[in-house]
């Protein structure tokens, strides 16, 4: 198992647009064949999000991260943390890789969806960091990372 | 191998881009852009903890016109502003800079002439900024005598750079040592602990995941689906890397070629 960064610039992320108004994913992991990726939560997400013009989505923006397990529906994403994008809209990407300014940053996850705090994704399962925005963010410049543990099976 | 070779005095070394061997790169797969050989006498293990530099750089081309004052060239994608490199926005338009423009002094259609604030095409002064990044420059064209190629080095800002282990005889296994996307290479601080921003060697890498026997090579391999490196090329003087390997002679009771074996056998592809 070693640590590494869930982040949009992995092979096997797919970053797409959101459709403005309703919850949507905006980049997609689909976990490699022969391989498990755990997160845990607590710690702190690096997210970069604009619109098409360069300016800050809505501050009532919200952002998730969500999965899917083989055979669930297309559409049937099941949300296991939401948090707000304010303090990603106030802090440079600089100023979030710093360790200050990370306690509105921790990712927690819904303790019903996730009893332990961690989950682990197998193969064919689906990570998403999904989108509630009354803006459609730019997938050219959307960047996110947050870490992760990978094993091989 | 005996226990006496863990006494054996061992130097911290860094490993430089005049370390390394360039390669071309085509975007939407992994390849090696950069590989360094531990010579055939040496031993490198990774020292946990100490400050890695990784930042490798794009080109993207424009064309300022005839006699131009004050002409924007909008960068695609927009170059990060790197602490640890010259900042061109603060007038340090030299090579070591994060972003490094040229433009082609005879039409032979390469812009290999460094864009200062007073060369035939210069920099006006102003300069885009959203944030951590550089959007675009202004441009001064003072010959009026036809349109000039430009071209923009920039360090990466999309895709990640992994430093790879890969072992010299048949098979070619590799291992990955350490993955960071490039936002998180640009945006490091290796001189100010204090910023919390340092990347170093990961502890998975002590012991002997972290060695690397006589002739192995350590390589960087890069990937983005869109946008690519362009290392390999003459004027791509704004690599930056920094990678401390501690660095020790093969014991005289030690087999380079049972150290490979061994090594190798333990690496996961």
């Amino acid at each position: 198992m070693t640590d590494e960064t869930l982040s949009t610039e992995l092979s096997y992320a797919t970053v797409e647009s959101n459709t403005a108004g309703e919850p949507t994913p905006v980049t997609t992991w689909n976990v490699p064949e022969g391989t498990a990726i755990k997160i845990a939560q607590g710690y702190a997400a690096i997210l970069d999000a604009e619109k098409a013009d360069g300016s800050n989505p809505a501050r009532n923006t919200k952002l998730g991260l969500a999965y899917r397990e083989p055979n669930d529906p297309l559409d049937a994403w099941t949300v296991i943390s939401d948090f707000s994008i304010s303090p990603f809209n106030t802090l440079s990407l600089k100023q979030q890789q710093s360790g200050e300014n990370a306690q509105r940053r921790r990712v927690r996850f819904d303790p019903e969806r996730v009893p332990k705090g961690r989950i682990t994704l197998e193969d064919a399962d689906e990570l998403a960091l999904v989108v509630n925005s009354p803006d459609q963010i730019d997938p050219a410049t959307l960047f996110f990372n947050y870490p992760m543990q990978v094993s091989q099976r | 191998m005996s226990a006496s070779n863990g006494a054996r005095p061992s130097k911290t070394v860094y490993l430089g881009p005049e370390d390394f061997d360039f390669k071309k790169y085509s975007p939407g797969t992994e390849g090696i852009v950069a590989s360094a050989k531990v010579p055939s006498t040496q031993v490198w293990k990774a020292p946990v903890g100490l400050p890695l530099v990784v930042a490798l750089t794009g080109k993207q081309t424009g064309t300022v016109t005839s006699g131009a004052t004050d002409e924007t060239i909008n960068l695609s994608p927009e170059a990060p502003l790197v602490d640890y490199m010259d900042d061109v926005t603060q007038g340090q338009h030299t090579t070591d800079a994060s972003l490094v423009g040229f433009f082609d002094s005879d039409d032979d259609g390469e812009p290999d002439t460094l864009i200062t604030d007073a060369t035939q095409v210069s920099y006006s002064g102003t300069y885009g900024t959203d944030n951590d990044f550089i959007t675009s420059v202004d441009l001064d064209e003072s010959d009026g005598a036809g349109d000039v190629d430009v071209a923009f080095h920039a360090i990466m800002r999309h895709g990640l750079t992994e430093i790879r282990k890969r072992n010299s005889g048949k098979g070619n296994t590799s291992q990955m040592l350490q993955s960071e996307d490039s936002i998180t290479w640009a945006f490091s601080n290796p001189d100010a602990p204090d910023t919390d921003r340092q990347v170093t060697w990961d502890g998975r890498n002590n012991g002997q995941r972290g060695v690397l026997p006589p002739k192995f090579h350590m390589d960087l391999v890069f990937y983005d689906e869109n946008f690519g490196t362009a290392v390999e090329e003459a004027n791509a003087k704004n690599v930056e890397i920094s990678i401390p390997v501690s660095q020790r002679p093969l014991g005289q009771d030690e087999s380079a070629a049972e150290l490979r074996r061994k090594i190798t056998a333990q690496m996961v592809a």
